[in-house]
């Protein structure tokens, strides 16, 4: 099992750490072209955080519906952080 | 897969490693925000000026007079060092000291390197941008404070090791970038701690390990100078004091006669950390991109201004000198030092989200919360 998920889970991570380790040394090596690779590579990072990061709207409900969707859920949550708490603090009392 | 036990103790690693050196980490990634573009911010406030423009004039002012009018300007002090920036090839910079040897300087001078005219006096030790960069630099305190700060990077890189061990076992029913936005605050903080963790891991441990590196540019100097230094003159131990430096303007022409490939980066005048009481050192740095960012000393005699040695540094300070553009992000233009403060910004999620998530779930064993996980998975 681990042996056909392990590739997986670190694909992408390799994928990007080679990626922005080419682009700190570009700059460092050669002026101009190395300066335009450092600046796509170092991109790359910050592209995918800004791409996966944002909640993803819900195609099946409309773009508004799934936005709706999530605000109402964040507006809930400070109810479910305070049973949480409940619960786990005398866990940790406990030990 | 790691075995329970071994996750424990990523998991503990990750926590208290994490946990001592974050309020420092942010306060270093906030006040680092503004140091990426410290050159630009300086210009903006008018901290620092250009060198006016005059067209078809050569930077051949005569270095000696420059050096006397510095002098001239703060009777009494000793001129430290001078220095070239190539960024401003129509400008040479002069820095004194109380004495010779002072540890700080106390003006700092531009003069056009074209007609010797006087520019500029930098103001020193004032203004909101010096404040950021001695909390960055140092918290105010000196040598041990830069070392302190340099612990804390140390455990920054230890915190980044254990939580890419981690990333792992967290991961292996998600796909990359899954962030659970259905799923409760704690989760999706967790998600999203990953995520930006993972996406930006390299450039993290680049800038944090160079930063460590960073700190250590005093030992780092002090012991190239009792070794590499004090070896190349002890044919001068010896000699009877120096009353009076010869020509700077005639050392500068030997060290530029002896690397003609390299330019001049600054000169140390005799007696200060950087030379020895009978020479000039004149830092060369060299024509290409990479070699721009080394530094070959040149020693001269200071007396007769001949050339008496020149070896290019130890490794260990090619590793500093390689550390500094790694770590401030001025190697790429304006572009890059922009990437560098995104980056920068994504950092201080990162460190936010970790803390949020220790508040959260410092309670809950890691067996418990990868067993939730699993749950999910299947589910």
């Amino acid at each position: 099992m681990s042996g056909s998920s392990r590739p997986r889970v670190w694909q992408a991570p390799i994928f990007l750490g080679v990626i922005a380790a080419c682009g700190l040394t570009s700059a460092l090596l050669s002026n101009g072209v190395g300066d335009y690779l450092a600046w796509i590579a170092l991109a790359i990072p910050v592209a995918v955080v800004l791409w996966y990061a944002p909640p993803r709207r819900k195609r099946k409900h409309g773009s508004l519906a799934g936005r709706e969707r999530n605000q109402a859920m964040r507006d809930a949550e400070p109810i479910e952080g305070l049973v949480e708490g409940s619960v786990e603090h005398p866990q940790g009392l406990g030990r | 897969m790691l075995s329970a036990s071994a996750l424990r103790k990523w998991s503990f690693v990750h926590q208290w490693t994490s946990l001592i050196c974050t309020l420092f980490l942010l306060m270093l990634c906030i006040t680092g925000l503004p140091l990426i573009f410290y050159h630009e911010i300086d210009h903006a406030l008018g901290y620092a000026v250009d060198p006016p423009e005059r067209p078809g004039l050569a930077a051949t002012a005569n270095l000696d007079e420059i050096v006397e009018a510095a002098r001239a300007r703060k009777p009494g002090h000793a001129v430290q060092f001078v220095s070239r920036d190539p960024d401003e090839p129509h400008a040479w910079f002069v820095s004194l000291g109380e004495t010779a040897d002072a540890p700080t300087p106390s003006a700092f001078y531009m003069f056009d390197a074209r007609t010797g005219e006087f520019l500029h006096e930098y103001p020193l030790e004032q203004g909101f941008m010096y404040v950021l960069f001695r909390l960055h630099y140092d918290l105010f305190t000196g040598l041990p404070g830069t070392l302190f700060l340099g612990v804390m990077g140390l455990l920054l890189v230890a915190s980044l090791v254990s939580g890419t061990v981690l990333y792992g076992p967290f991961m292996r029913k998600l796909r990359f970038g899954s962030v659970r936005y259905e799923r409760s605050r704690r989760i999706q903080w967790l998600d999203l701690h990953n995520l930006l963790g993972i996406a930006t891991l390299v450039w993290l441990f680049t800038v944090g390990l160079t930063g460590v590196i960073n700190t250590l540019a005093l030992p780092i100097y002090g012991h190239w100078q009792a070794t590499e230094l004090a070896d190349m003159t002890a044919r001068y131990k010896d000699a009877p004091p120096l009353r009076q430096p010869g020509s700077a303007h005639r050392a500068v022409a030997t060290a530029r006669q002896a690397l003609p490939d390299s330019d001049l980066s600054f000169l140390a005048f005799p007696g200060n950390e950087f030379s020895t009481p009978h020479h000039y050192v004149a830092f060369m740095y060299g024509s290409t991109p990479l070699t721009s960012r080394l530094l070959t000393p040149v020693l001269i005699d200071a007396r007769t201004g001949e050339l008496v040695d020149r070896r290019a540094l130890p490794w260990y300070v090619t590793a500093l000198l390689i550390s500094q553009p790694l770590h401030f992000g001025d190697y790429g233009g304006l572009p890059l030092k922009i990437l560098w403060a995104l980056l920068d910004l994504i950092a201080i999620v990162v460190l936010a989200s970790g803390v949020y998530l220790w508040i959260k779930k410092r309670n809950i064993p890691i067996e418990a919360r990868l067993g939730l996980l699993q749950n999910e998975g299947i589910a």
